[in-house]
């Protein structure tokens, strides 16, 4: 495929033909291994990338042209055995699979297996006529040099703006599971851009589907620019320590869900792994967690996991209680409701030892309070945009503590001064564990307005923490 | 000789083939990794991969007029490499110029093969049977130390893995590595009556399974004591508790161990990343190499990433590698001396930009760009004055401190760090104390991370694995010396 040519329509034709290829030879692959195996699982997952980074010389390019990764599980006699390779190429998974059987066969253990867990042979989930997965890498790159030439200007001309940086990153990934049983297939492409002034405010763009215009990308830095305050402030500055009221910006509030609740919703009984049974009340009656593979529009979303079996809507908790643990599936393919990945999100790499249950694309239900009217009356607080580094957190107890990585004050009801980089910390739990603090989640007002992080659909959340 | 480098030979003359005459130039890294990974989870369960491989080839071309692309081409075989070539100059051509673009050249272009020439694979070393062995041996270690009232718990990840590159251009360089790593982390979680507990240890080299485990699978000694110091740790952090409010206000120092110096990779060592500072990133330096600051550190500080010292001979530290992913032979590289920055970790695209001679920093994630990347970073005294052995003398002085261990890693924005710390022990009036103190995090403006170092103590220990995120993973390690730094409005600790 080329940046300028050919065009999106014969470029969805190229995709779907290679799709379709993909999809035939691996779904031939289980027949030629004969009786050595009672099964095997083969998931692929080629990724294509077209990115440019933002710098004040201009464009730094890089491209990534039909990466393969390639996890094959086998069975024998009950046994499962894992290998994967990066070659797409079936003498290198004949390799892999007497690799992957020599270990099953040694392993001790009862054998318990008695089918891969991919059975369902299910359709290519791809039209072509419908693709709008597709995007021609020129427009891409037109888009990015005008952000580019943009920053460029904006930096001569607006005092105080000594640095800018970014990227714009198109993203290409074609999935394939196929067993004995079936193979199913699908395409997931995504544009993503943000823009970074002076290191200390950011601003993101994304979508999945082609849009109509390309000008919100294109206005990326202008809005970055103008949405910047000009000041900025340190806890001392503003007298503010202790207990305070923090709003979480959707991307931050995501990120605390990611990390410390959505696991923690996954067991391998009816009680999870903090001993929450299901109808126990985990969070503010305001508060309901759904985890939706099927929701339009996000990165996240999938039609099938990496294990060929189909995603559902998994609601996690309802006005506050618990309703549903997040179960693996039995090793004799028992259904189980979560879904299982190889990649984790926020990793670039699929795990090497083979997919495990994981959150996917997660919604937050809306409030009742549109965000103005919830800033309205907070006379000093902050924003969170992001944290930097949630490597602190623990999950099992749900605490954290991490600098803020973007944010502003909101002082008398209004976005006013930057957060000042280093010099802000915010900790507390998520949820309250039996003679553990109390939980955030506990004591929170969600805002009116939704906010697509491109993997969540969630409000704002307005809540207390100590700075 | 590499596993099947006559294959590799091909693939790469093919690609020299098909930009001949088309580019002004061009250069190949090509890697492959074979793998054997266990994994146990806490219910304990364990997943067992026999073999994992990965390969990936990266090239760069640029021509005349400075336009350059740094292209990842999949594991492709000699024929895939053309048609992929074809994309590739396809999207080369509608760049801008950029007359700035220059590679520093290779200090040294002979062609060798640096590592062992022969480095057992994980199928010889028979590494699944043997991790199977070790994580058997720390799980009854795990056991016999659970008791009703603090009930314990194993996670673990351990890895052997070859790893294999192939450097190359169209001017005829052919250098070769080959270089064999292992990995262990031992997480342990403590559950009380009320309370709960973990910690993670971690262990690891650039060497065969051995580092690990005998043949066997029965634990070395360093994995022993770090399982042994997981599971004491994670029953402590039943006990632990948070700073209070007041604690808080009066700190007036904090004493980095060596276990928690991910603080120094995050608050520092990004920020001498050459292609950083380049993009104007970077919170120390302009973008046209200078310095923000003449002093980023106290008189106390220096600061140092490179390959371990080799007293026997044989290569130590996790992020060492014997040349970089553009051929360069890895240099040590002094950053901070005395408080004041010295330079700069640079590629060949860097350093060409700035002048500079290539210190052999430029790595990629197998098949991907590469970026400027540390290798093994520490901190520790810049004189001997700095360097105080005796604990007593160490603390004295300090009203109320926070000693800080371990780390399950930070993030770094330029102007602002956060790096996390697994622990705390307040010390009162210059004593370590046993009250101790959950996890937390040192949140930190970077200007003035090291401004407060006022003293070092203990040999440099080097033993914090970590895999850097920056758009890709690479192996690094940090530590140094514990470092004793006086708090200002720079440092923030939240625990």
């Amino acid at each position: 495929m080329s940046l300028g040519k050919p065009s999106r329509v014969r470029r969805a034709q190229l995709v779907a033909n290679e799709l379709e290829e993909l999809a035939q030879r691996i779904s031939r692959f289980p027949a030629t291994l004969g009786q050595t195996v009672d099964d095997v699982e083969v998931w692929l997952c080629r990724t294509s990338r077209w990115a440019f980074g933002f710098e004040p010389t201009g464009l730094r390019p890089s491209l990534m042209l039909g990466r393969d990764q390639i996890g094959l599980r086998v069975l024998k006699d009950g046994k499962l055995g894992a290998a994967s390779c990066t070659r797409f190429d079936e003498s290198t998974w004949r390799g892999c699979v007497d690799q992957a059987l020599a270990a099953a066969t040694t392993t001790a253990g009862p054998s318990q297996f008695t089918a891969p867990r991919t059975r369902k042979p299910g359709p290519l989930t791809f039209d072509p006529d419908l693709c709008d997965a597709i995007l021609a890498p020129g427009e891409l790159h037109r888009m990015a040099d005008a952000v580019v030439d943009n920053l460029r200007h904006e930096a001569t001309r607006t005092p105080g703006l000594t640095a800018f940086g970014g990227h714009a990153r198109y993203t290409l990934k074609r999935f394939v599971v196929g067993t004995r049983g079936g193979v199913c297939a699908s395409i997931h492409g995504g544009v993503s851009a943000e823009v970074v002034l002076n290191r200390d405010h950011a601003d993101t763009f994304h979508t999945v589907h082609n849009p109509e215009s390309f000008q919100p990308l294109a206005l990326l830095g202008v809005r970055t620019l103008r949405g910047r305050p000009t000041e900025s402030a340190s806890p001392r500055d503003l007298g503010l320590r202790g207990r305070v009221p923090v709003v979480l910006h959707p991307r931050a509030f995501e990120a605390l869900l990611r990390r410390l609740v959505a696991p923690l919703m996954a067991g391998s009984s009816k009680q999870n792994t903090l001993g929450f049974r299901e109808g126990d009340r985990v969070a503010h009656s305001a508060f309901t967690l759904v985890e939706d593979a099927g929701l339009d529009g996000l990165f996240s979303s999938r039609h099938f996991d990496d294990e060929g079996s189909p995603t559902r809507r998994n609601p996690l908790v309802m006005r506050g209680r618990l309703t549903q643990t997040l179960l693996p599936r039995g090793p004799n393919g028992q259904p189980g409701s979560a879904a299982s990945y190889r990649h984790t999100l926020g990793t670039t790499e699929p795990q090497e030892v083979g997919p495990r249950p994981t959150a996917s694309s997660l919604f937050v239900e809306r409030g009742e309070v549109a965000f103005h009217e919830l800033v309205a009356g907070l006379d000093k607080s902050l924003l969170v945009q992001s944290f930097m580094g949630l490597h602190g957190a623990d999950p099992i107890t749900t605490q954290f503590s991490s600098g803020v990585g973007t944010g502003v004050t909101l002082e008398r009801g209004r976005e006013s001064r930057l957060l000042a980089p280093g010099a802000w910390n915010v900790s507390g739990a998520c949820l309250t564990l039996p003679g553990g603090v109390a939980g955030f989640l506990s004591d929170i007002v969600l805002s009116r307005e939704l906010y697509d992080t491109g993997t969540a659909i969630l409000p704002y959340c307005l809540t207390t923490l100590s700075v | 000789m590499l596993t099947n480098e006559t294959g590799m030979r091909a693939t790469c003359d093919a690609f020299f083939g098909a930009v001949a005459g088309r580019v002004a130039g061009a250069d190949v890294c090509f890697e492959r990794s074979t793998r054997a990974e266990v994994e146990r989870d806490l219910d304990g369960g364990t997943r067992v991969t026999a073999h994992a491989s990965r390969g990936g080839l990266v090239a760069r071309l640029w021509d005349a007029q400075g336009r350059c692309l740094e292209v990842g081409l999949g594991e492709p075989g000699p024929m895939d490499v053309k048609l992929r070539v074809e994309e590739a100059l396809e999207a080369l051509a509608p760049l801008a110029p950029d007359p700035e673009f220059a590679l520093a050249d290779l200090p040294n272009r002979a062609n060798r093969h640096f590592g062992s020439d022969s480095v057992p694979s994980p199928a010889e070393q028979r590494a699944p049977e043997r991790i199977a062995g070790l994580v058997g041996a720390l799980e009854a270690m795990v056991g016999a130390a659970s008791s009703p009232a603090a009930v314990l718990q194993l996670r673990a990840r351990v890895y052997t893995e070859v790893e294999e590159k192939v450097v190359c251009d169209d001017r005829g360089l052919w250098r070769t590595q080959s270089i064999a790593s292992s990995f262990l982390q031992v997480e342990v979680q403590a559950r009380g009556e009320a309370t709960r507990g973990r910690w993670v240890e971690r262990v690891g080299d650039v060497a065969t399974l051995d580092v690990l485990c005998g043949p066997g699978g029965e634990p070395t000694s360093r994995v022993e004591a770090a399982a042994s110091k997981a599971i004491s740790r994670a029953v402590r952090m039943l006990e632990a508790r948070t700073l209070t409010e007041a604690e808080r206000a009066a700190l007036t120092h904090v004493i980095v161990d060596a276990s928690a110096m991910v603080f120094v990779h995050e608050a520092c060592g990004h920020n001498f990343e050459a292609d950083i500072v380049l993009a104007g990133h970077s919170g120390l330096f302009h973008a046209s190499g200078a310095p923000v600051s003449e002093r980023v550190g106290s008189a106390a500080v220096r600061l140092v990433d490179g390959p371990l010292d080799p007293n026997d001979g044989t290569p130590r530290g996790f992020g060492t590698h014997f040349i970089d992913d553009e051929g360069v032979e890895v240099e040590t590289v002094v950053l901070i001396d005395a408080g004041r920055p010295v330079d700069c970790m640079h590629s060949r695209e860097t350093a060409g930009r700035l002048g500079r001679q290539s210190n052999g920093h430029g790595f990629s994630d197998i098949g991907q760009p590469r970026l400027v990347r540390m290798t093994n970073t520490s901190l520790v005294a810049a004189a001997p004055q700095f360097q105080q052995d005796d604990l007593q003398a160490f603390l004295r002085g300090i009203a109320l401190g926070l000693w800080v261990e371990g780390s399950n890693g930070g993030e770094v924005t330029g102007d602002g760090m956060s790096a996390s710390v697994q622990c705390g022990r307040l010390v009162r009036e210059g004593r370590l104390t046993d009250e101790w103190i959950r996890p937390g995090m040192l949140t930190v403006r970077t200007r003035g991370a090291l401004l407060g170092v006022e003293a070092f103590h203990g040999p440099p220990r080097i033993d914090r694995l970590g895999f850097c995120g920056k758009g890709q993973t690479k192996t690094v390690s940090e530590g140094g010396s514990t470092a004793r730094i006086r708090l200002s409005d720079d440092f923030v600790v939240g625990c």
